[in-house]
């Protein structure tokens, strides 16, 4: 038996050690590092993402401890002129907020006091950090005198004035601390709340960054930085407080706060306060956009694998002049020679291929009389098919509906066609042409419409280390779930592709299938938002599959479709956000305004470590332009029975391209 | 993909994650494969019957060592030990002393004799071994029937240690035993242990109508259960851990195995297969001894109620099991 660990399982970054998030942590390349979390940077962000994009462990790397460990010999005032600033990191489910919503007593004061604690979870992280940056830093001067009286301008506590070093002032906070969850947890029982509070919001985590300065002068204006991860687990009213520290904060503290796409609930501060605005008191990021356009993620990728597989010894980490490369273990599908060696694994009929009948059925229906006879079709058919490759012959057929003419001859066409072809097959596929483009355009989309018309169990490959690390879209943990999937797979059939042959094509699609069944039906359970967006998730999939294997494509790689954002009715505009913060559609790009009427255009494309599911591609390229019926009938999830009449239409429209049919429901042009 | 093509993998997926998390992994991907690959399209299409080979697959009991042996536990505290221990405590009166309680029931322990159904080398006393283990008993408290009892014999009103003919009796050979605890790990029909013990149950009765006798398995279906209750056994007296009602039949209409089907799902197609290949292999019981259909197996052993597509080893016709069955040889006397 083969060795069980499996090196991809998911493992959340906040189950890691310290040590853990510096041994797993690759490298992206300081830019996209400074872009995310402009460590010294004035202005506080929210950095937002979907689940598995690194939030946590980007935080946790920058944070001091994490940071300390990278160094374990160097003093933490080292360190710290080193990183440049002092970041503190805190989870915000660590503070069991829930504990300060449940509570018939008034909202404001259940506030203040997660405020306070909240303050002083973040204040123990600083003095953690400062106490070993004391007892690791011999050479310097610290005045925990200057820093107390500072800090005690604040806190209103005689004890804080008593305290004699900043180990004092730590024990203070973590008996202040300890007080609160005292109260907090017996309120509980008791019903009632009596508690001293020893300062207002802002008055320690704040001006200790002051404090700090006069501590030891060398560290004056150094930033600190508050990281808090997982803020959607604070309720509406916690986020403001969050909101007012970011708010009031400025010149003294900033904030990193991650999150997932849905996570912020408001921008307001406490007590009615004024909104944070973009751009002035906060910035935010998405992770996802900068992840999925960073050129160097499949570099990153790598890293990443290779360093799962040494996690658990299955690999070396690096081998000088070797290095071990992931491609090695998967194979790919052969699309050499027009796919001919996948092609022919198919054993297609060779007299007369499913989709020639089909193609003949169409032509037939035609209402013009040149060809209406089966005779006349199959005379099209066989200068369009004769003594040329599957692949090629489908693209023929797809040229002619393409540029099939409703009013006049097709003689010439149909010439025209076989003569490119069969020039394109004598120059091995090489040379220019509008003939080579179409097969660029389309020979993966062909090829999936041969598989699935063969009916073959594999269905649709998905195969190969490159295919795996576009599907993930530049997210860590989708890679993961593929690659865990085709190793669990792999290690049961007690095949070790990872020292031995590569992984067949047939367990790597059905690795995809089961990473795309995963993702869509058990690793997104939030509830009826979700289970909606699944639905009108499954409508655009059925939408762009009819397309993808329809006789006359109508879009090359079809994965996106665009609209107009002012098209959609309020309730189709909520369900496609929550289809976008459960990352089963991505947004591409901000949205163009349309030069004529300025609306603003919206091109949404499916998630594509879902695309296994309905055969779909993993590449965007062309996008189905949707008319507003149709947009409203897939987000809208009221609207089934109109989504089910329209994709029929659209659907006969795009498999008889001969007939004189309505087009109201796609816009053709769109961009 | 097609639809079979969809409903194959995610059985495969359901298969994987049940070796991996319920199976201990003891059965893997290449005897899945194997066994799958039996089914050629003798009965259905091939693509069909491989598809039906993995949704019953997929839908199998097996237990494992690991579960076996939390059963073991299960058995001894829930059919054992909890009911004795109220007994003693409702005999005191309802007693809260727990140190009394226990050393009664210590005493109660040591006057009773756990038997394994059948021959020491049978699955039934094989399991004893791990029953006495995980319940940390002492070894005297386990026997055979040989062990346990005397046979005598009567002629004309005298009891003589005697193995000439006449009507054999049975008198314990330690009369401090008050309690006989027969075990199996599985009832199925019921037929096999009535068969060995109605006569063994006769003769210990004849000369000893104060013993406790009951009788304890893992498994047993509701039929089996009832003969065992009947007068002539063990007469109300005997208990199973996991009772197996008609819906555990795999094939009956009532079928819990098959309740939830896709749509493609047709019974009959699935009997038809399942029964075809089973008169293949084992023309005598193609669905499980007596009919059985259960589609339920052991670590130490798969019994023959279940259909032998599962365990034949391909002595009649080629075939590669998936869960093994030690066959009982019973020589030329069965």
């Amino acid at each position: 038996m083969i060795e069980q660990t499996n090196p991809f399982a998911l493992v959340r970054a906040s189950d890691y050690t310290d040590e853990q998030i510096n041994s797993l942590w690759v490298e992206i390349g300081p830019s996209v590092i400074n872009a995310i979390i402009e460590p010294r940077s004035r202005t506080s962000k929210f950095i937002l993402g979907g689940k598995g994009t690194g939030k946590t462990h980007l935080l946790r790397y920058y944070s001091y401890p994490v940071s300390r460990l990278r160094f374990p010999k160097e003093s933490g005032m080292s360190i710290l002129s080193r990183d440049k600033v002092l970041a503190i990191f805190l989870r915000a489910t660590g503070v069991d907020a829930a504990r300060f919503e449940a509570s018939s007593e008034v909202t404001n004061k259940w506030q203040q006091l997660f405020g306070v604690y909240l303050e002083l979870r973040l204040i123990e992280g600083v003095l953690d950090a400062l106490c070993d940056i004391k007892e690791t830093s011999t050479d310097e001067v610290f005045d925990d005198q200057a820093f107390i009286a500072e800090l005690a301008k604040s806190v209103v506590d005689s004890a804080v004035a008593e305290c004699q070093s900043i180990y004092d002032f730590r024990d203070w906070v973590i008996l202040e601390r300890r007080n609160i969850d005292y109260a907090v947890n017996n309120a509980a029982f008791t019903g009632s709340l009596d508690l001293r509070i020893p300062f207002s919001i802002g008055s320690l985590c704040l001006p200790v960054s002051r404090a700090i300065g006069v501590w030891n002068r060398s560290l004056s204006g150094l930033p600190l930085i508050y990281l808090i991860d997982e803020i959607e687990n604070f309720s509406e009213s916690q986020q403001q407080v969050v909101n007012s520290l970011i708010r009031y904060g400025e010149g003294l503290a900033t904030f990193r706060v991650t999150g997932r796409l849905y996570a912020i609930k408001t921008h307001s501060t406490l007590a009615g306060g004024e909104e944070n605005r973009e751009g002035a008191e906060f910035k935010t990021t998405l992770l996802d956009d900068i992840l999925k356009g960073h050129s160097k993620y499949p570099q990153f990728a790598t890293k990443f694998v290779v360093n799962r597989l040494a996690s658990v010894g299955l690999t070396a980490k690096t081998q000088k002049n070797n290095p071990f490369d992931p491609r090695s273990c998967f194979e790919e599908v052969d699309s050499g020679r027009y796919y001919s060696v996948a092609v022919e694994s198919l054993s297609f009929d060779k007299n007369e291929p499913g989709f020639i009948k089909k193609f003949l059925d169409a032509l037939v229906e035609n209402t013009k009389q040149d060809i209406s006879s089966v005779e006349v079709a199959r005379g099209i058919i066989a200068d369009l098919t004769k003594d040329i490759p599957l692949l090629l012959q489908k693209l023929n057929l797809l040229i002619f509906c393409k540029k099939y003419k409703k009013k006049t001859s097709n003689t010439s066409l149909v010439k025209k066609i076989r003569s490119d072809s069969l020039s394109f097959i004598e120059g091995n596929g090489l040379g220019q042409g509008t003939y080579k483009t179409a097969y660029g355009h389309y020979a993966a989309d062909l090829f999936a419409q041969l598989c699935r018309e063969s009916n073959n169990e594999l269905g649709v490959p998905y195969a190969g280390f490159d295919t795996f690390v576009k599907m993930s879209s530049g997210n860590p943990r989708n890679l993961l779930v593929i690659l865990g999937k085709a190793y669990e797979i792999a290690s049961f059939k007690e095949i070790d592709f990872i020292n031995g042959p590569k992984l067949s094509v047939a367990i790597q699609t059905e690795a995809a299938l089961e990473a795309a069944r995963f993702m869509y039906e058990m690793d997104t359970n939030y509830g009826s938002r979700s289970e909606q967006a699944r639905e009108v998730t499954t409508r655009l999939a059925e939408l762009l599959r009819a397309a993808r294997y329809a006789l006359n494509i109508p879009e090359v790689s079809p994965l996106a479709v665009s609209f107009s954002d002012a098209d959609l009715s309020t309730e189709a505009k909520k369900t496609l956000d929550s289809a976008l913060n459960y990352s089963f559609v991505y947004e591409i790009g901000e949205g163009r305004p349309d030069r004529n009427n300025q609306r603003l255009n919206r091109k949404i494309q499916l998630n594509p470590l879902l695309a296994p599911r309905w055969g779909l591609p993993i590449a965007v390229r062309g996008d189905i332009g949707l008319s507003k019926e149709l947009v409203n009938s897939i987000f809208d999830t009221q609207r089934k029975g109109d989504f089910n009449l329209l994709l029929k239409r659209l659907s006969a429209r795009w498999n008889s391209p001969f007939k004189n049919l309505p087009t109201e429901d796609v816009q053709e042009v769109l961009f | 993909m097609n639809t079979t093509t969809g409903y194959k993998t995610a059985y495969e997926e359901r298969i994987r994650t049940l070796v991996n998390h319920v199976w201990d992994q003891e059965v893997r991907g290449p005897e899945v494969d194997a066994w799958v690959n039996n089914f050629n399209g003798q009965m259905l299409d091939k693509d069909s019957e491989q598809l039906y080979a993995l949704l019953s697959l997929s839908r199998y009991m097996y237990f494992s060592k690991r579960l076996v042996r939390e059963m073991l536990k299960s058995l001894y505290r829930d059919h054992f030990e909890a009911p004795l221990l109220q007994r003693i405590r409702r005999n005191l009166g309802g007693t809260k002393d727990s140190k009394l309680i226990r050393r009664i029931y210590e005493q109660e322990l040591s006057a009773t004799r756990f038997i394994g159904i059948g021959n020491p080398a049978e699955s039934g006393a094989h399991l004893l071994y791990y029953f006495r283990q995980v319940n940390r008993l002492p070894k005297k408290l386990f026997i055979d029937i040989a062990g346990a009892f005397i046979q005598t014999i009567e002629c004309s009103g005298e009891v003589r240690n005697s193995k000439k003919t006449g009507e054999i009796r049975y008198l314990p050979k330690d009369g401090s035993v008050t309690r006989y605890v027969f075990f199996d790990d599985l009832v199925g029909s019921g037929n096999q242990a009535s068969q060995y013990l109605t006569d063994h149950l006769k003769r210990i009765r004849q000369v000893n109508k104060q013993l406790d006798i009951s009788f304890v398995s893992l498994f047993a279906t509701t039929n089996g259960l009832a003969k065992l209750n009947g007068k002539a056994l063990f007469d109300g007296r005997a208990m199973c851990l996991f009772e197996l009602d008609q819906t555990y039949k795999a094939y009956d209409v009532s079928s819990r195995y098959f309740a939830n089907s896709p749509p493609w799902f047709d019974m009959d197609e699935l009997c038809k297969m399942t029964k075809g290949y089973g008169d293949q292999l084992q023309p005598t019981l193609p669905l499980g001894y007596e009919d059985g259909q259960l589609l339920l197996g052991f670590t130490h052993n798969t019994p023959d109620n279940a259909p032998p597509i599962f365990w034949d080893e391909g002595r009649n016709t080629p075939w590669a099991p998936i869960f093994v069955r030690y066959d009982k040889n019973y020589g030329s006397n069965p």
